[in-house]
């Protein structure tokens, strides 16, 4: 049975565990002092590197290589944007963090500040989240105040670093890296073509690195602990520690931060398990696609597990769902989201949301009609990798997952007008719109 | 352009050379390969939302072959040219690519061609045609956007518009005014203006052209004709020194609209809404289409004899002939280059005139986010929308007229100065002018007080022109002249560019060119012209003449470039190829 | 271009500091519009139109832009909305754990559908999508505070508190 490690989450519970001194108790700032006076960049990079560290905001990205590619000699200037716009609905640990933690995401943002050589940090945090605004704040001026952030910081000539904290207003799509960088400059939070990558030319032009908070907020422990420590959870691919968000239909619901690998069932007894039979589970947020239960406990919540499973880790954000939840209920409930949230720019997206969304309404209200199913299918794969991001992937998996794992209920649906799942239903088609 | 600059890819087989840096878009248009595209506009920052440029794009791998094929489609708009790079515009994988973007784009499309303007010239019903599916899939509710209108020139149908964002680019990039947005997000997002705004930009008739669909119209041209009745002339056009390529569609020989045509040393591609709407003059009410003579006061009932061209021309000949010194010409800066070098054929320089619109204000526009300071997000290629040296991106020349550079390259400096006109004036107040020629026909034209009021001095006042204004009320003799767009013959424009318009309409009854009433007037008077031909003058221009030596009459057209060959790019600055799925012998189905 | 009409704002001393300093913090000025309309919001209660043209003058840009941005995004009070937003979450992780009771219950209490304002202007009903507490749901948000696991009983005590 996989334990519980508390790294980031072991103070969360304590009140004021948001404030410096707090922090300080517990050995913060430490870790950056040291790789920091200690350490070149270059080597700096190069622990990260072999840390094996990953990006915690979806794509799994190995952080270490994408600070690499950024410009070494250049004069322009460079940024640091931390994505704390946690949307990806199922995904509460960058909440909790930046709530209940956040001296952790400053400590890790001066670590990547003096690898890559940055000065200007900002945190983008979703608008939806006042109380984590105010905490991270208040977190930031209390670092001005110790010295950790403003000018020469650790005694070091020139180590200067800057932190705003950027408030969103409401948009999934802000989340979206480059979305979020046009966000920051001051404009709809429309995704950028690629490439130029961020890294060669982001925020305002310039080179820019994009983490998300948690990826950041776990640095000062890897300098701290070590790499073998690090490295001794998780597996070869997936080393280290995740917090994993777990709801829907579990006892417990909540972040459990554990070593890569952690299977789906002992996430779902961790949670306390769930009275009923179990049907399905989205492993890493809403736009990743669901799996089958029974057939998917054994997974292991790697960066590769779910992915050979047929889906992805994503941000790790684990709903189980019961026998009773009606499937086309529950990838209307999705769609919607996702047609409330396409920023709209491209064509396929666009209209590839609005369209999926009516039809899978329309067989929810009992008026499905013969062919649906190969038109929702047909929108998927006309969207799927087309379009500027990679939104239209987070709706087309969800739709290709549900229809193709749990088909016969749509068609079931379809020809009586009803759902066929026992009992209660997520989201009522007369609850719609 | 250097080797280095240059990459070499292939695109369908062929082996295209593009410069480095630029897009497999414009390298497939280039070597004339068309690829359907929306929002993608050579002026305009490359958005790349639209989707619909879609190819199948094998980078080059480290060994130096091409890798292989991707795993999805590229934009051909945001993909840059490398060399050895392997494109195909062709394959099942782009073609289905297109197919789901046309048919995303129809389903919430009203499908209202019937009754829109921009049938006949609609890229999504042309692409539709060539590329799409033929059926959709759509069964459920459409969208409904409404329809508005966004200013004087401007109306907007919501659910027309395919959210390419061309027209707000535009606002942005090149008139700088930001007056278009995109408001509300995803499948609601729709164009829209700040509370309570007017789009009166003096350029704002532009995205009209730019709208790739039948969202943007104009509402001047709003359900008059159908674009397949519209016969098409190039021409410049008259209403500032900067002198705009356009187009004049006319149906039955009435003209319908003006369009800009791409010209890149001039206008790129854009013209300003008083170029665009100003030739209503053209049809106006009280247009000169009889010779006449007007009688004095002492005659009662009636007030002038209707005379034939050759009658008015004999008396004309006559009164000139026997004013002798006393006969003076009023020319204007409208006439065209072989007009006034006919007249300064006939007369003598030193008793010629000109009257002139006066000018207005000079607009120059910049893109406001030129201002780097306040850019939000750079259009990364805005670059592309600069016309001239300083950056501006379209000019309106205070000179509201077309040929003030020609009439001082052939009349001369002193003939066009104003003190020429004030001594012509003063010295008809004193009545020392027999016969006064004057040359008017100039839409919102207000002949000043001094000049009426010279007239009444004058024994013989024959006037050329197109309206029943003033001048023509104060003239002995009226002769109907010709509008601009009812002549052949050249301008020069304020930076020295000569260019060519071109009839797109005969003149109205006895309405004549001013060359042709010269023409006549020569013979009257014994000294025939060596020639009627404009281009037959003009070439005895460049021959006589330093400051037009050596250019070509047919130099003096800008044809379109290569990328655009046929209607559809002139009339809006589309690339679009003859044959559009064009492999060797394409259909155009 | 806008309309003459619109009355003329100004923000208070120290919304103006406020202002000036956060446009320290940005290398462009425009980067400052996000949080210069919460700046707003709170000042004036709500982005309207005077808001909007006042963010444009500060910013620089063409007041069309500003409500292109505003517009996009949906968690700014606009003056179609109540005194307070409720915002209940909907999304599928609290759908699976009684956001649709609550939601009912709220449309019950306050006798308006979600995406509609009550009569006395006092809220609008709005649904939100995923609020990061879905190990919390039923949630939601009036404004800045955020309740979690609420239950149909809490609702009458926690609205009192929103005169
Ligand atoms: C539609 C969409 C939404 C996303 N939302 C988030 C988010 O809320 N938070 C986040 O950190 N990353 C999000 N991402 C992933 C980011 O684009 C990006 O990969 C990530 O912030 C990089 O940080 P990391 O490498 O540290 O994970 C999203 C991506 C997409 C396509
Ligand atoms: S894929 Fe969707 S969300 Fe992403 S940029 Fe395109 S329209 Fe926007
Ligand atoms: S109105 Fe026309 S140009 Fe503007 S976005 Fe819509 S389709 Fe494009
Ligand atoms: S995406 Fe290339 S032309 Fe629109």
């Amino acid at each position: 049975m996989t334990e519980p490690v508390k790294v980031l989450t072991e103070f969360v519970h304590e009140d004021e565990s948001w404030t410096i001194d707090r922090y300080l108790r517990a050995g913060g700032y430490e870790a950056a002092r040291k790789a920091c006076t200690e350490m070149q960049p270059e080597e700096i990079i190069d622990f990260v590197k072999r840390s094996g560290l990953r990006g915690r905001g979806g794509a799994g990205f190995p952080t270490g290589l994408k600070w690499s590619f950024v410009p070494k000699d250049t004069d322009r200037p460079k940024f640091l944007a931390l994505n704390g716009d946690e949307s990806e609905p199922g995904t509460f640990k960058d909440r909790l963090v930046m709530e209940r933690w956040p001296h952790s995401i400053i400590e890790g943002a001066l670590i990547a500040c003096r690898a890559v050589g940055i000065s200007t940090v900002y945190l983008y945090i979703r608008g939806e989240m006042p109380l984590g605004y105010r905490r991270l704040v208040g977190a930031v001026k209390e670092a001005y105040d110790r010295g950790f952030l403003g000018k020469n910081i650790f005694g070091i000539d020139g180590f200067d670093v800057d932190m705003t904290i950027h408030r969103g207003a409401g948009a999934y799509i802000c989340g979206e890296e480059t979305g979020m960088l046009s966000s920051i400059e001051g404009g709809r939070g429309y995704p950028k073509l690629k490439p130029p990558f961020p890294a060669v030319s982001g925020l305002f032009g310039m080179p820019t690195v994009v983490n998300n908070v948690v990826t950041i907020a776990y640095l000062p422990y890897i300098f701290g602990r070590g790499i073998e420590w690090w490295r001794s959870f998780g597996t070869e691919k997936s080393p280290g520690l995740m917090p994993y968000s777990v709801s829907g239909h579990v006892e417990r619901r909540g972040v459990y931060e554990l070593p890569l690998g952690v299977t789906l069932r002992e996430l779902f007894e961790l949670a306390g398990g769930w009275s009923r039979p179990m049907k399905a589970v989205i492993p890493g947020g809403s736009s990743s696609k669901v799996l089958r239960l029974p057939d998917a406990w054994d997974v292991p919540m790697t960066f590769e597990g779910p992915m050979e499973a047929g889906s992805m880790l994503g941000s790790a954000a684990v709903v189980f769902m019961d026998e009773t939840v009606c499937m086309v209920d529950a990838l209307y409930n999705l769609l919607r989201f996702y047609e409330h949230e396409s920023c709209g720019q491209c064509t396929p997206c666009r209209e590839g949301t609005g369209w999926s969304v009516k039809i899978v309404r329309r067989i929810a209200q009992g008026k499905g009609r013969p062919g649906d199913i190969e038109t929702l299918l047909g929108i998927a794969d006309q969207a799927i990798g087309k379009t500027i991001c990679v939104f239209a992937e987070a709706f087309g998996w969800p739709i290709q997952s549900y229809v193709a794992l749990f088909r016969d209920e749509f068609e079931a649906y379809i020809r009586k007008g009803a759902h066929v799942a026992h009992g209660a239903q997520p989201q009522a088609a007369a609850h719609a719109g | 352009m250097a080797e280095a600059d240059k990459v070499k890819l292939t695109i369908d087989g062929v082996e295209v050379e593009a410069p480095r840096g630029s897009m497999v878009l414009e390298a497939a248009l280039d070597a004339g390969i068309f690829v359907p595209h929306y929002c993608f506009h050579r002026a305009l920052s490359v958005a790349g939302n639209c989707r619909m440029c879609m190819v199948e794009v094998w980078p080059r791998g480290r060994d130096g072959k091409p890798m292989g094929p991707p795993r999805k489609p590229s934009i051909a708009c945001a993909t840059e040219v490398a060399d050895g790079m392997v494109v195909k515009t062709k394959s099942a994988m782009a073609h289905e690519a297109r197919q789901g973007v046309l048919e995303f784009l129809l389903i919430n499309h009203p499908l209202d061609c019937p009754v829109c303007d921009q049938a006949g010239e609609c890229d999504l019903q042309d692409f539709s045609f060539q590329f799409g599916r033929g059926e959709s899939r759509f069964r459920e509710e459409k969208a409904i956007k409404g329809a508005k209108d966004f200013g004087p020139e401007v109306r907007f149908y919501g659910n027309r518009c395919i959210n390419c964002t061309r027209c707000v680019r535009f606002t942005q990039e090149i008139a700088g005014s930001s007056d278009l947005v995109q408001v509300h997000r995803g499948g609601r997002n729709v164009i829209d203006l700040a509370d309570g705004a007017v789009f009166d930009h003096p350029l704002s008739g532009n995205v009209v052209d730019l709208c790739p669909v039948g969202a943007l119209v104009s509402r001047d041209f709003l359900h008059k004709s159908r674009v397949w009745h519209l016969d098409r002339t190039d021409s410049v056009c008259p209403h500032c020194s900067t002198g705009c390529n356009i187009e004049v569609h006319t149906q039955d020989e009435v003209v319908q609209r003006i369009k800009p045509r791409h010209n890149p040393h001039v206008n790129g591609y854009w013209i300003c809404d008083r170029g665009r709407l100003g030739y209503h003059h053209v049809h106006a009410d009280d247009r000169l289409t009889a010779a006449r003579r007007n009688l004095g006061p002492e005659h009662e009932g009636e007030v002038s004899v209707r005379l034939s061209f050759q009658e008015a021309i004999a008396e004309a000949g006559a009164a000139i002939e026997r004013a002798g010194e006393r006969a003076y010409a009023i020319a204007n800066a409208w006439l065209t280059n072989e007009e006034l070098f006919a007249l300064q054929t006939l007369w003598p320089t030193d008793r010629i005139g000109l009257i002139a619109r006066p000018p207005g204000e000079e607009q120059r526009f910049y893109p406001k986010w030129g201002d780097a300071e306040r850019n939000p997000s750079l259009p990364r290629q805005h670059e592309r929308g600069k016309l001239y040296e300083d950056g501006a991106t379209f000019v309106i020349e205070a000179d509201r007229n077309p040929n003030r550079t020609g009439a001082l390259r052939i009349l001369g400096e002193q003939a066009c100065s104003e003190q020429r006109l004030d001594a012509i004036l003063s010295a008809a107040l004193a009545g020392e002018v027999e016969t006064l020629l004057v040359f008017s026909g100039m839409p919102d034209y207000h002949p000043p007080e001094v000049l009426t009021g010279a007239l009444a001095r004058v024994a013989n006042v024959i006037v050329v022109d197109l309206f029943d204004g003033p001048l023509a009320r104060a003239a002995s003799l009226v002769l109907p002249g010709a509008a601009v767009f009812e002549k052949r013959g050249t301008f020069t424009n304020g930076r020295g560019r000569t260019q060519r318009i071109d009839m797109a309409r005969p003149t109205p009854g006895q309405a004549r060119t001013e060359l042709e009433i010269l023409f006549a007037l020569g013979r009257a008077l014994g000294r025939p012209l060596p020639s009627g031909s404009p281009k037959r003058l003009f070439e005895l221009l460049v021959e006589q003449n330093e400051a037009f030596a050596g250019l070509r009459w047919a130099d003096t057209h800008h044809v379109a470039p290569a990328w655009s060959p046929h209607m559809a790019a002139a009339r809006k600055g589309l690339p679009v190829l003859a044959s559009p799925c064009a492999g060797k012998g394409g259909s155009s189905a | 271009m806008s309309a003459e009409t619109v009355d003329k704002r100004e923000l208070s001393p120290e919304a103006r500091k406020e202002f000036e300093w956060l446009c320290g913090r940005y290398p462009r000025r425009r980067a400052v519009l996000l949080p210069l309309l919460r700046i707003i919001e709170r000042e004036f209660g709500c982005i309207d139109e005077a808001g909007m043209a006042l963010a444009a003058e500060l910013i620089g840009i063409s007041a069309a832009e500003v409500k292109s941005v505003v517009s996009f995004y949906t968690h700014y009070k606009r003056d179609t909305d109540g005194k307070y937003v409720i915002w209940v979450c909907n999304t599928l992780p609290c759908a699976l754990r009684g956001a649709r009771e609550l939601t009912d219950a709220l449309e019950r209490k306050l006798g308006v559908r979600c995406g509609q304002r009550t009569a006395d202007g006092r809220f609008s009903l709005k649904k939100a999508e995923c609020l990061a507490s879905c190990d919390t749901a039923p949630c939601m948000q009036i404004d800045d505070d955020h309740y979690d696991h609420v239950t149909e009983q809490q609702l009458d005590e926690i609205l009192a508190r929103y005169e």
